[in-house]
């Protein structure tokens, strides 16, 4: 579709110029765009929410589990804790990272509850993400967290 | 045409595209959004690992003349919501109802939960049910007698 006259309206290369200048900004739309999404998609790829969660609720049912074994019991969580610090409070098991310190400036908080036995005492601790693995003990009726 | 014109026609041209590009971005953002999952449900692990911690150890009966417990076996004289309340803490999340369905006999965990959150079942938001259901022996005194312990969990 043509709407250019040469005789009335822009000529060739005119119009050349304009197509020219046309694309450019076009283009320069789509990378502003792409940049954009692809920062996005990079972030989320970043975030360790899930991980986070995932930890609070695996090491929080492993507590549990624990409790309701018999005997003495000695298990290494498996998981790779190593960008994280577990701490161990009454009941709860709260997980964040070492860059947020202390739990009060991490947001949001991820921990999840477990259930202490009445007839038994809990050692709590904080794990920090130095070492590799967790080691959660059950010797008699005192159950102890610690770094291995 | 004159350029002005050009312009003006250029710009109102551009108008939608803007928009579709706009929609189209949003979309995908929404969408990778909506797929990222940041949370992963356990309701059902921790219910039966509470049934077990339950069932193994606050009703089990224990000989203590060899010192030795016996899951499976349901200590009569255990079995009632006090015992159960005194030997495991109170969970914010959970709470259970034990039936001896051959005694007619209740016992619960976390009762006011349990009776809070029960007729929230199913329902979206609401709570979950898991039912189990155990071939068990009652210690009355020296007798075992052979009952079925039901056990219903609710979890929020």
């Amino acid at each position: 579709m043509n709407f250019f006259n040469e005789k009335r309206g822009l000529g060739k290369k005119a119009q050349v110029e304009h197509e020219f200048y046309y694309i450019i900004a076009q283009m320069f739309l789509i990378v502003l765009i792409a940049v954009a999404l692809f920062t996005f998609i990079d972030d989320v790829a970043d975030q360790t929410l899930f991980e986070k969660n995932y930890l609070s609720k695996d090491i929080a049912l492993i507590v549990n589990s624990i409790y309701a074994s018999p005997g003495d019991v000695s298990y290494t969580y498996p998981g790779d804790i190593k960008n994280f610090i577990i701490d161990f409070k009454p009941g709860q098991v709260y997980v964040y990272e070492e860059f947020e310190q202390y739990e009060e400036l991490a947001y949001p908080k991820c921990f999840y509850s477990f259930l202490e036995g009445s007839n038994m005492v809990f050692e709590y601790a904080v794990v920090s993400a130095d070492q590799s693995q967790l080691k959660i003990n059950k010797l008699g009726n005192i159950v102890g967290v610690e770094n291995e | 045409m004159n350029k002005k014109g050009l312009i003006t026609f250029n710009i109102i041209n551009f108008i939608p595209k803007i928009i579709f590009l706009a929609v189209v971005v949003l979309t995908i953002v929404f969408m990778v959004r909506g797929f990222v999952r940041t949370d992963v449900d356990i309701s059902a692990s921790e219910s039966y690992v509470l049934v077990n911690r339950i069932i193994y150890s606050s009703i089990a009966y224990h000989d203590e003349s060899i010192n030795r417990t016996y899951p499976g076996i349901v200590d009569l004289i255990k079995f009632n919501s006090e015992r159960i309340g005194s030997t495991i803490a109170a969970a914010d999340n959970l709470g259970a109802k034990l039936d001896l369905v051959g005694r007619r006999m209740t016992a619960y965990y976390n009762k006011d939960f349990y009776e809070q959150y029960y007729p929230q079942r199913g329902i979206k938001g609401g709570s979950k049910e898991i039912k189990t259901k155990f071939y068990v022996l009652v210690r009355d005194g020296e007798t075992s007698v052979p009952d079925t312990l039901e056990v219903s969990v609710i979890s929020r």
